[in-house]
């Protein structure tokens, strides 16, 4: 016969498993009671026989009979249940297919993208919150249940409209947050203390939702683009990983709840959210490449200008005269050096494009004519592979070599000016430079890492100054 | 052997954390941190983890756990490959991100479809993860690194020089020309734009602004080039440096010498009308700034310049 | 023992026969008296049995009566007027399955015959 306390005991152990079901606590309680007594009769103290059924029949076993009940029992369980089930698989495949479309910039990846997030909104995550209020597992009750709901939906609405660039973003995500910083960590925190054993487990809690509202803060910070993120995003990383991480494992571990595959799951996820958050720091909105494709075409312009203007010059060199001659040749040199040159670069950035877009010769000329086309702006790896071989030299070190020369044959013509030389030799200029207390060699320091729209913008920069070079040259020979 | 599984663990999140940390910031020994988290991660925890989670009861899932192994070493991989810019990172990165969807959710959700205990929660943390990781792979597609603003430092400082050149170079056979008169005022109203520019966003060297690229401060600002240019007290200084523009142009357009190849470049480079681009309608504005941050302005202003120096050097050379 | 494969769907007609025949009952002594009835044989575990109880009582098969025993409620389970057909029913469709699976288990299937 067991006593008041020991059947408290027992009542507030099934209690902690979150058994609502109508009964079937009473019963649980009940069978456990008994299974218990015949152990003592056996001559088993009351905490032997109690520890040894525990060990078959944990808190997880209880809460499995639970759901099974409920899914033979509740119709609309059974159907949430299937629900999540489907719904959650195929917006996780959808997602993941979104996700690999717009990485490697396939087609249809919105369209993807979207229906994975309105499955996800739609049905997945009211299913889950369903399930779980109907299991009793959310212990906040309904202000709970709700605050997630809607922040959780709002939240997910709110970074599918802004990766789909629509319209009110950032209200959905502003509400998402608001719900889910001011209501349901709240009520979390309260519920999770309701439930500590101890002091110490409490103040795990207490910072692991206080890590939590700082780290969900500083996400919100940073896509609004709010001052702050920066310092809000430390705090909350350090304190979730560096303090709560390891607390948290310990608690459990003393508790041996915790299972080894639950903990990989711990520790990979805490790296890819650490990893993922920092990349994320590092990185500006790919808008601003716009900046290089309105660069890119302004030089086109102007070196369209001074292509035209050079086959003018050529066509209205034939008239003949004794001084026009020998400035003639000089001239005659100094163009065919310059369309040496600008050939050299023209080719390297049609060889560029046509890599790294796949494209043939004349959409590759066309591309960098209207530079808004070429889809992978943002490549540089194929461009480190063409420009620069392991040892160093490759494509950027031998068009260094081709402005060294060219250079210096223009100085040599234009030495008694002392004034245009001196220019010259500082716009084509291509030494090392000092770059945070380092040498970098010219060709690293303008195209290592360098995307493929702003390193087409820098060529035809280039390109545009090497013509400048020739036309003030030419007058100066003509004078 | 289980605790220091979880000691391990623990160490790699931390690792990973400062090494992140100290990237951002750029202290010296990001690099050495993040490499060794990452192995420690691949080549350590991750083994030994899935090695005791398997005598632990998960014979029956023989598959998932050496997807899990493979999956998520990739994966981790990809990440230091990008991370630390190694050749390959563009190869891995894309297949360590893909893997999870397309390799182990399948074989998760096969070899654990009978099992009926414990679902509920499992399931959905998974779920949350991968959904996690969906979103801010996304978010991170959408994204280029931060380096690119050096890119467009390099830019400006081209433009600037390109400036400087045609200054400098510039043949004046005719003083009287009244375009030398009209590009100075052009230019030297822009330089004042640029000037405010660099104060409002406190870039200045003894109470002067300067455009310095390795010390500017603020690059990403859009607050303060959009209230100095569109904001209600600027005074319209769009709509006014739109009308200086086009009636520069109009003055160049109507000069005498001007070759026919010259008048469709400044029609060109100086039209500062409204266009219809793929993406609907788009003012100059628009086109020329972008997201106005105070980089990309700076950038654009100092292109117009350079523009101006250089029609302006073509005008006056022609004899 | 019996595998877990084997006892799906022969544990209700179990359960509806011990009710049938020994009047109202609690949980675990339903657990005990299978226990007992087959020898070991069969173990009926209270995560599968409580889901069929309370299955059939959504079914309106059994019902419940409460009443507090040695200072906790025990919920006793006893077969409704409406269900005692339908018990009846499944009880003899069990007996008949048994019966014809027994064919089975004889030399030859209990045929007269043998191979040519």
């Amino acid at each position: 016969m067991l006593d008041t306390t020991q059947i408290q005991l027992i009542e507030s152990d099934v209690e902690s498993a979150r058994i609502t079901l109508y009964n079937l606590s009473d019963e649980l309680v009940d069978h456990i009671c008994c299974a218990i007594e015949d152990q003592m009769r056996n001559g088993k103290s009351f905490d032997e026989a109690y520890a040894l059924l525990k060990e078959q029949t944990g808190i997880k076993v209880l809460q499995s009979i639970q759901e099974n009940t409920l899914y033979l029992t509740d119709k609309k369980y059974r159907l949430m249940k299937t629900t999540m089930k489907i719904t959650g698989n195929v917006a996780l495949a959808l997602l993941g297919m979104g996700t690999v479309m717009k990485i490697f910039h396939w087609p249809g990846a919105g369209p993807a993208l979207v229906l994975g997030f309105a499955l996800l909104c739609l049905f997945f995550f009211p299913a889950v919150v369903y399930i779980n209020h109907r299991e009793g597992k959310s212990k906040g009750g309904p202000i709970m249940n709700f605050s997630i709901l809607v922040g959780g939906v709002g939240l997910m609405a709110g970074i599918l409209f802004k990766v789909m660039h629509w319209p009110g973003a950032s209200m959905l995500l502003l509400g998402g947050w608001f719900f889910i910083l001011f209501i349901f960590l709240p009520t979390l925190l309260y519920a999770k203390l309701k439930d500590a054993k101890s002091g110490f487990e409490k103040r795990v809690y207490v910072l692991g939702v206080v890590a939590l509202i700082i780290f969900e803060l500083a996400t919100m910070f940073k896509m609004m683009h709010w001052p702050g993120a920066g310092p809000l995003m430390i705090l909350g990383s350090l304190l979730l990983v560096a303090v709560f991480l390891p607390l948290y494992t310990n608690m459990r571990f003393k508790n041996v709840e915790l299972k080894t595959g639950q903990f990989i799951y711990l520790i990979t996820i805490s790296m890819y959210a650490v990893v993922l958050t920092a990349l994320l720091a590092m990185n500006v909105s790919k808008d601003i490449l716009g900046c290089f494709v309105r660069s890119q075409d302004n030089g086109t312009a102007i070196n369209h200008y001074f292509e035209q203007k050079e086959r003018i010059l050529a066509a209205s060199n034939t008239v003949k005269d004794s001084v026009v001659m020998m400035n003639a040749e000089k001239i005659k040199h100094v163009s065919e050096e310059t369309a040496k040159v600008k050939n050299e670069i023209q080719n390297l950035k049609l060889n560029l494009v046509q890599e790294i877009e796949q494209v043939d010769k004349q959409t590759a000329l066309a591309a960098i004519s209207e530079s808004v086309k070429i889809s992978k702006k943002d490549n540089y790896d194929i461009i480190d592979h063409i420009l620069f071989d392991q040892n160093g030299n490759g494509l950027a070190n031998s068009l260094k070599g081709k402005l060294d020369t060219y250079r210096e044959l223009i100085l040599k013509l234009t030495t008694s000016n002392k004034e245009l030389s001196e220019s010259i030799s500082r716009i084509l200029d291509t030494s090392s430079k000092k770059n945070y207390n380092t040498m970098v060699s010219w060709e690293e320091d303008n195209f290592k890492h360098n995307p493929l729209i702003s390193t087409l913008a820098l060529l035809t920069a280039l390109e545009k100054n090497v013509s400048m070079v020739e036309s003030s040259t030419i007058q100066y020979i003509n004078q | 052997m289980k605790k220091s599984i979880y000691y391990l663990g623990i160490a790699c999140a931390n690792l990973m954390l400062f090494g992140s940390l100290f990237k951002i910031q750029h202290w010296p020994g990001a690099s050495v941190m993040l490499v060794l988290a990452v192995f420690l991660f691949c080549f350590v925890f991750l083994p030994m983890a899935l090695i005791n989670s398997y005598n632990e009861g998960g014979q029956k899932y023989k598959a998932l756990h050496a997807v899990t192994f493979f999956v998520f070493f990739i994966s981790m991989m990809g990440v230091i490959f990008k991370v630390q810019h190694w050749p390959g990172a563009g190869m891995f990165l894309p297949f360590g991100i893909t893997l999870p969807f397309i390799l182990f959710l399948p074989v998760y959700l096969y070899q654990t479809r009978n099992e009926k205990n414990k679902e509920t929660m499992n399931f959905s943390a998974i779920m949350f993860g991968l959904t996690f990781l969906a979103v801010f792979s996304v978010l991170l597609a959408l994204n280029v690194s931060k380096s690119i603003i050096l890119k467009i430092g390099t830019s400006l400082r081209m433009s600037s020089e390109a400036s400087a050149f045609n200054m400098a170079t510039i043949n004046v056979t005719d003083k009287q020309n009244p375009i030398l008169e009209e590009s100075d005022k052009l230019c030297v109203y822009i330089e004042g734009l640029k000037d405010h520019l660099l104060i409002a966003s406190d870039n200045t060297v003894d109470g002067k602004a300067s455009l310095d690229i390795t010390q500017m401060a603020n690059m990403e600002n859009s607050n303060i080039p959009v209230h100095i240019l569109l904001g209600d007290d600027s005074n319209n200084k769009m709509e006014e440096l739109k009308s200086k523009i086009n009636s520069y142009r109009e003055s160049v357009l109507a000069s005498e010498k001007i070759s026919p190849e010259l008048s469709e470049l400044s029609s060109t480079i100086f039209d500062v009308s409204d266009k219809d681009t793929e993406d609907g309608k788009m003012t100059w504005e628009q086109r020329t700034f972008g997201a106005y941050q105070l980089i990309v302005v700076l950038d654009a202003l100092t292109q117009i310049q350079s523009n101006v120096r250089l029609v302006e050097s073509e005008l006056l050379a022609v004899k | 023992m019996a595998s877990n494969d084997l006892l799906k769907g022969m544990l209700k007609p179990i359960i509806l026969k011990l009710l049938f025949e020994k009047g109202p009952m609690y949980g675990y002594e339903i657990t005990q008296l299978v226990k007992e009835i087959s020898a070991g044989e069969i173990e009926l575990t209270f995560g599968a049995l409580y889901p069929i109880l309370h299955k059939l009582e959504q079914e309106g098969i059994v019902q419940t009566e409460s009443e507090v025993i040695n200072n906790r409620n025990r919920i006793y389970y006893s077969i409704t007027p409406k269900g005692n057909s339908l018990a009846q029913e499944k009880i003899a469709e069990l007996e008949e399955f048994v019966k014809t699976l027994k064919i089975f288990f004889k030399p030859n299937f209990g045929l007269k015959f043998s191979h040519a």
